[in-house]
């Protein structure tokens, strides 16, 4: 059974694994797809080639201007949106003591928290006229496990989830849903160590979670599935049982 | 022009959840108990997506009245 079929499904972060992952499993669904990508155009490229209604564009969700001009794009095409997937993100690790005068943790500000929102608050007239819309955002585990070097990183992860839960309240009215994802240790090259399957023993599962794993949450967030959910977190970690950086 | 008045009151009584008959030039924001600012949205999303329309934050923010919200919506679809 298809899921997604003739929903628009907005993807930020689409060149990424995650991101990938993510609309590979919303096409197979029957998914009307708006990939969003700010780097990688072949990766994307190579994702579309002989697929039909899969709509590519590039934007910095750090750049009000370009979202705005998203939007006016993609309204001209479609008069309401029923999914939006905030994947887009940057994780960098940061010395406590690093003294980059607080570049990293704006970088990460800039990104994680304020591009999404904006994504959000800019989308979501759009979604409104929907009658069952989904927003759904990417948090991490670390917004709640206390990671060493990545203190900016879970701040904004961490603000997605208190944002995501408000943002639930004021639009599941209007009939958006809005909840949070927070994948454990994924295959990805945002852990710029390739070598993530020394962590493996810390998970219950005894192995690391797969683009896949986090696709297949997002997939059931966003459909029909989970028209009753509304302002939650999901983990999907495998459950960790205890996170060592080493 | 097209008169949009029926197709307004219409989504205007779904929004609200009040009779059609109930549904004058006069009906205010202020003085109706069931035209909330959630409600108001919903009128909104329900306006453009009926009309392939975007009202601007202030005109949505004038609507405050149903006669109100016809010229405003008139004012959109002549630029059509």
């Amino acid at each position: 059974m298809k899921l997604l079929i003739n929903k628009v499904c907005l993807l930020t972060g689409a060149s990424g694994e995650i991101g990938l992952g993510c609309a590979k499993k919303f096409y197979e669904n029957g998914s009307k797809l708006i990939l969003i990508y700010n780097k990688n155009k072949k990766i994307i490229d190579k994702f579309k080639k002989n697929k039909i209604n899969v709509d590519v564009y590039k934007c910095d969700i750090t750049n009000i201007k370009e979202i705005k001009n998203l939007y006016k794009k993609i309204s001209k095409k479609y008069t309401e949106l029923n999914v939006l997937i905030n994947i887009a993100g940057i994780m960098n690790t940061a010395n406590f003591f690093s003294e980059d005068k607080g570049k990293s943790l704006i970088k990460h500000i800039k990104v994680n928290l304020i591009g999404n929102i904006s994504m959000i608050k800019t989308f979501s007239r759009m979604m409104i006229r929907s009658d069952n819309a989904s927003i759904v955002n990417i948090s991490s585990i670390a917004a709640n496990s206390g990671i060493r070097f990545l203190s900016d990183y879970s701040a904004t992860k961490g603000a997605i989830q208190s944002y995501s839960l408000s943002a639930a309240a004021e639009l599941g009215p209007l009939g958006v849903r809005v909840n949070t994802i927070s994948p454990g240790i994924i295959r990805s090259k945002i852990h710029k160590d390739n070598n993530v399957d020394k962590f493996k023993n810390q998970i219950s599962l005894n192995r690391i979670g797969e683009p896949e794993d986090v696709a297949n949450v997002a997939l059931f967030l966003a459909s029909e599935l989970s028209s009753y959910v509304n302002g939650q977190n999901l983990l999907v970690d495998g459950m960790v049982k205890k996170f060592k950086d080493k | 022009m097209k008169n949009i008045t029926k197709e307004i009151k219409l989504i205007f009584s779904k929004s609200l959840g009040i009779s059609i008959n109930e549904i004058k030039n006069t009906l205010s924001y202020v003085k109706s108990d069931k035209w909330d600012s959630l409600n108001h949205m919903k009128i909104v999303a329900q306006i453009e997506k009926k009309y392939k329309i975007q009202l601007k934050m202030t005109d949505i923010v004038a609507m405050e009245t149903f006669g109100k919200s016809i010229n405003i919506i008139n004012k959109y679809l002549k630029k059509k």
